[in-house]
């Protein structure tokens, strides 16, 4: 069992689809999401907005906030590992990290 | 009125075109039934209430009891402070924990149209939802907000409830809100409230006039489809005063008309008739003498004391003419005539299309009116004005389907299926009419661009929302061509480039209204062009008794605007004719 944590900039829903346009990139990222087997990976996505308290008992979040910025969000980690930052990774790129690579060819 | 008191069960809304007294109805009855006994909770929901007003007590945002009734309470709601309120509870914990940036971020988001849009609907259920609050009360009664704005809202907890229950991912648009299943019990009670014919009355407000029996009409039926079935029609300020006067005789005969013609849907409806009051209802005993239906008294020599006040008055005021001269010095541009519901905006805006199309400018008449009826006030053809509505519906599915069809071939069947989800959620249709608005207003470099906008408490919104989108778009700008949004809020800004006309009745409540939309625009960075006062009787030429008691209590209203408001004001007398030909409105430039 693996966790993943995502640590969101502020952002009305995790598609994007509330802004003037749609980041195609963050829909896909949703749905691989969903897609992740629940046995295999917990994953834990924070919004900034709404649970800012999960971005400040994270040491680690909070003093890459504190120290370097807040357009290093998003923040995604593997076990604690620091995967990405301050982009969205391409859905080919997260699964590869997640050891994942038969969801290269799907996608 | 005894019938209607009757039949009063725990739940009463009203609904109406603005300016119909939906205000004025909703104080008396509460007022009536409070007087018998009962305990009232008064709520508007209104960012733009005047329940001060008419109640002569300062009401807050929490139950204020009235000194003068007793067991009568009345609140506020005020969706965009709600939402302030919600904003700073959820970011104030965060200052000084969090970087500076980031709390800036929080503020920004949690600033949108959604967030306005939910903080709103939240403080409203709590009072139809909540069986601890409501228990304490015999009658809640929903004085609401213009007609757009109502059915929205009234529709709203059905849309969200399918919302809550389809949403298979838990985190969307409602995001702001967060652990917004927990209210979902209370949003279950309020439809189901709602919907119950022994719990809640809907009383339709109208005036004796043709467009307001049909606005009526169009809401009436839109809530019997969202469930609404126990409907009441009040039709306020029917004019009933038999004189030789031409105006008092035109004026009578209009109501007739148009009582003779109640839209099919709205007959079988049971009914009341309230008198006509020149002289507006503010305070207590103005609404106990609207229950009791006492007839307003005459005025001695009112005629004559109205002719000699007008001639002061009208000093220094401009000309129709001349305001529109000054319109043609630029030959392109956006002209948007603002104000509460219900007082002309439509008919103005339509006015000034066809003068400037008669003198040669091409020109578009548009409206974002969810409840407008241009095809009704305007049947002219001319080759340099064209007509177009922005339809909330309609411009949502526009925008929902150019959304799937851009990334039709990118995504996957679930990625489309998720996508299409949150499409579903109903912030997508205030985004959607705000594109069509930032498109709308970037034509006025072509040429003019006349805009009716939607009533007031709308409008405040849209601007506000366009303010939000405004910062998001140029954070977010990502090499594609959002001209028409981004510098949307510039132009709306320039003098040169967009003319608000602030479009009022000489009434305490649309004068009142319509200061605090300037004072809006102010701090927005927005300076109305010009005041325009629509359907004035004391221009109209009347020497009927009652008619010339409100011409002389418009003149109030007047003076009060020229003094303290604005330099720059015109005023249009009342007509007799509908407004549907270009010879009539011609005459409210003349």
């Amino acid at each position: 069992m693996k966790t993943l944590k995502i640590y969101d900039p502020a952002m009305c829903c995790p598609t994007g689809v509330c802004g003037t346009d749609v980041d195609t990139k963050l829909v896909q990222l949703a749905s691989f999401l969903s897609s992740l087997d629940k046995n295999s990976f917990e994953v834990n996505r924070y919004g900034l907005t709404t649970e800012p308290a999960q971005y400040v008992s994270n040491k680690e979040v909070s003093r890459i906030l504190n120290e370097v910025g807040v357009d290093e969000l998003p923040l995604f980690f593997l076990d604690d590992e620091l995967i990405f930052s301050k982009d969205y990774p391409s859905v080919p790129a997260l699964s590869a990290k997640l050891g994942l690579a038969t969801f290269v060819a799907k996608f | 009125m005894k019938k209607l008191l009757s039949k009063i069960p725990k739940f009463l809304f009203f609904t109406g075109k603005g300016g119909v007294g939906k205000t004025s109805m909703s104080c008396a009855i509460s007022t009536a039934l409070a007087d018998e006994g009962k305990s009232v909770l008064l709520i508007s929901t209104d960012p733009a209430s005047n329940l001060t007003e008419v109640l002569q007590t300062n009401i807050q945002s929490i139950p204020t009891p009235i000194k003068e009734v007793n067991n009568l309470w009345a609140m506020n709601i005020n969706p965009v402070l709600a939402a302030q309120q919600y904003k700073e509870k959820m970011v104030d914990p965060y200052r000084g924990i969090l970087p500076q940036e980031a709390i800036a971020q929080m503020e920004e988001q949690l600033s949108g149209a959604c967030s306005v849009e939910i903080a709103g609907f939240n403080e409203f259920s709590k009072y139809i939802g909540d069986e601890t609050i409501i228990e304490k009360y015999d009658h809640i009664i929903l004085d609401t907000a213009p007609t757009g704005h109502t059915l929205r809202l009234l529709s709203l907890p059905s849309a969200w409830n399918d919302f809550i229950a389809d949403n298979q991912t838990g985190s969307s648009c409602l995001g702001p809100v967060s652990g917004l299943s927990e209210y979902k019990k209370i949003y279950d009670n309020v439809v189901l409230n709602l919907k119950d014919e022994n719990k809640t009355l809907l009383i339709m407000v109208s005036r004796a006039e043709q467009l307001s029996l049909i606005e009526a009409s169009k809401a009436s039926l839109e809530l019997l489809n969202q469930g609404m079935k126990n409907q009441h029609l009040v039709i306020n300020g029917v004019f009933e005063d038999i004189d030789t006067d031409t105006i008092a005789k035109a004026f009578f005969e209009k109501s007739q008309k148009s009582l003779e013609n109640i839209p099919e849907s709205l007959n079988s409806l049971s009914k009341t008739k309230i008198g006509f009051y020149p002289n507006g209802v503010v305070g207590v005993d103005s609404l106990r003498a609207i229950i009791k239906q006492d007839h307003p008294k005459e005025f001695k020599n009112a005629n004559k004391i109205l002719k000699d006040s007008m001639l002061d008055t009208l000093e220094g005021i401009s000309s129709w003419n001349s305001l529109l001269e000054d319109i043609q010095k630029d030959s392109n541009g956006v002209i948007m005539t603002m104000g509460k519901g219900g007082v002309g905006k439509t008919t103005i805006a339509s006015m000034i299309a066809l003068k400037l199309s008669s003198a040669g400018h091409k020109v578009t008449l548009s409206t974002t009116d969810p409840a407008a009826h241009l095809e009704y006030v305007i049947k002219s053809k001319n080759s340099n004005l064209s007509i177009e509505r922005i339809d909330p519906k309609v411009e949502t599915k526009r925008h929902v389907n150019e959304v799937i069809a851009k990334n039709k071939d990118l995504l996957s069947k679930e990625d489309m299926d998720l996508l299409k989800e949150e499409l579903s959620s109903p912030c997508i249709e205030e985004i959607a009419i705000f594109e069509a608005f930032a498109k709308i207003v970037s034509r006025g470099q072509e040429g003019f661009i006349v805009l009716d906008t939607a009533p007031t408490g709308h409008t405040l919104l849209l601007l506000d929302s366009s303010n939000a989108y405004h910062k998001e778009v140029m954070k977010n700008s990502n090499g594609e061509n959002r001209d028409e949004l981004s510098q949307l809020l510039p132009r709306i800004k320039d003098p040169k480039f967009t003319k608000i006309l602030i479009t009022t009745l000489a009434e305490a409540t649309p004068t009142h209204e319509s200061a605090s939309l300037q004072n809006d625009l102010k701090r927005a960075g927005i300076k109305p062009y010009a005041w325009v006062i629509n359907r004035s009787f004391a221009l109209s030429e009347t020497t009927n008794n009652l008619l010339c008691q409100k011409g002389l209590n418009e003149l109030k209203y007047i003076n009060e605007i020229k003094d303290e408001l604005s330099s720059k004001m015109v005023i249009s007398p009342w007509v007799a004719e509908e407004l549907n030909t270009k010879e009539v409105l011609e005459k409210l430039c003349d």
